[in-house]
């Protein structure tokens, strides 16, 4: 069902932009960006839940909300290593 | 044991081939990976592989496909989600492929560009066009990584090296 | 035998004699890295089924994560050696 993956998308880039995610995508840095994580993050969960057979409507929305929190919070989720060390 | 391979089968594999190293090499080289290691352990490839008579830029190259899960793995599991669960399967690879590249200190923009370029590749020759099944595009991208990595380091170093330049990259 | 399965096996025995016979630890990577994506296959084409494909993703990140770990290894013992 497609619908469910638009909502997700449309849900994340919304509290992507609520959070103050920045906009210009920088190849080079770790931080999250406004459209990098968050959606690869709230279609593959959303994905998952539509394998064990999940249709209603809160979950594209409960996916889009995680999939913009972890995309702020990821540097500290995954930290980087400096160079060299 | 009987193996019946046909001339057809064969040129699919091909086909495949083709397609998964263009992708792989396209959107590795798009996204930097011969300019500069992005790990130490890069690094140390790449200067071996300058040692033993090959180009430094190829050597990086390599020594960020060793070091991280980059476009390569990303075509790979492509077509592996996609052989198992359909185009579904691509966004679970893609977010997967996503939490491998950070746990490898890398920014995650190669490997997830990736695997969803790969993904519209094999939804188009597979479900739009009904020419090659996603079982070849596996064996297409093991084939293509063994002549990057496998055969001849050195000459494949200079090739990578040459295609960075010709895609101003370098 | 299914031709595809024998086609990425005949890959893997000529990759790991490539393995044994380098002598240097460097390059011996590269092949080692080879030798992880024709395992990943070779598990997803055996069972057809969701989890082989998570046992191999599973595989192949954590066998580029020690490969990164061992190549790191390599670099601060030649800065050692020297």
């Amino acid at each position: 069902m497609i619908y469910l993956y638009i909502i997700s998308v449309v849900v994340a880039i919304f509290v992507g932009f609520i959070l103050r995610l920045p906009f210009k995508i920088d190849i080079d840095s770790f931080e999250g960006n406004v459209f990098f994580p968050t959606i690869v993050i709230s279609l593959g969960l959303m994905a998952i839940l539509e394998y064990f057979g999940a249709t209603g409507y809160i979950y594209p929305i409960l996916t889009g909300v995680v999939g913009g929190v972890v995309s702020k919070y990821i540097n500290r989720l995954f930290p980087g290593v400096d160079y060299g060390n | 044991m009987e193996i019946n391979i046909s001339i057809l089968e064969l040129f699919k594999i091909l086909t495949a081939f083709v397609v998964c190293w263009i992708n792989f090499v396209v959107v590795d080289t798009i996204f930097g990976l011969p300019k500069k290691p992005g790990v130490y352990g890069a690094e140390v490839i790449g200067k071996k592989i300058e040692k033993v008579g090959g180009n430094i830029n190829g050597g990086y190259f390599m020594g960020n496909i060793v070091c991280s899960p980059d476009a390569s793995a990303g075509t790979l599991f492509a077509s592996i989600f996609y052989y198992v669960l359909g185009f579904k399967g691509v966004l679970i690879g893609a977010l997967l492929i996503y939490i491998g590249n950070r746990l490898c200190n890398d920014p995650g923009y190669a490997g997830t560009i990736g695997t969803i370029t790969a993904g519209i590749l094999i939804y188009v020759f597979s479900d739009v066009l009904h020419l090659i099944s996603p079982k070849y595009f596996i064996v297409g991208m093991v084939i293509a990584i063994l002549t990057i990595q496998g055969l001849y380091p050195q000459l494949s170093s200079k090739l990578l090296g040459h295609i960075a330049k010709k895609l101003r990259v370098l | 035998m299914d031709t595809i399965s024998l086609i990425i096996l005949i890959i893997g025995i000529f990759v790991s004699f490539r393995v044994i016979s380098t002598r240097s630890r460097s390059l011996k990577l590269l092949y080692v890295c080879c030798l992880n994506f024709v395992i990943a296959s070779l598990i997803v084409l055996y069972v057809k089924s969701p989890m082989g494909a998570i046992v191999a993703i599973v595989y192949f990140v954590f066998g580029t994560l020690s490969s990164n770990a061992i190549a790191n290894t390599i670099g601060n013992l030649k800065k050692m050696e020297r």
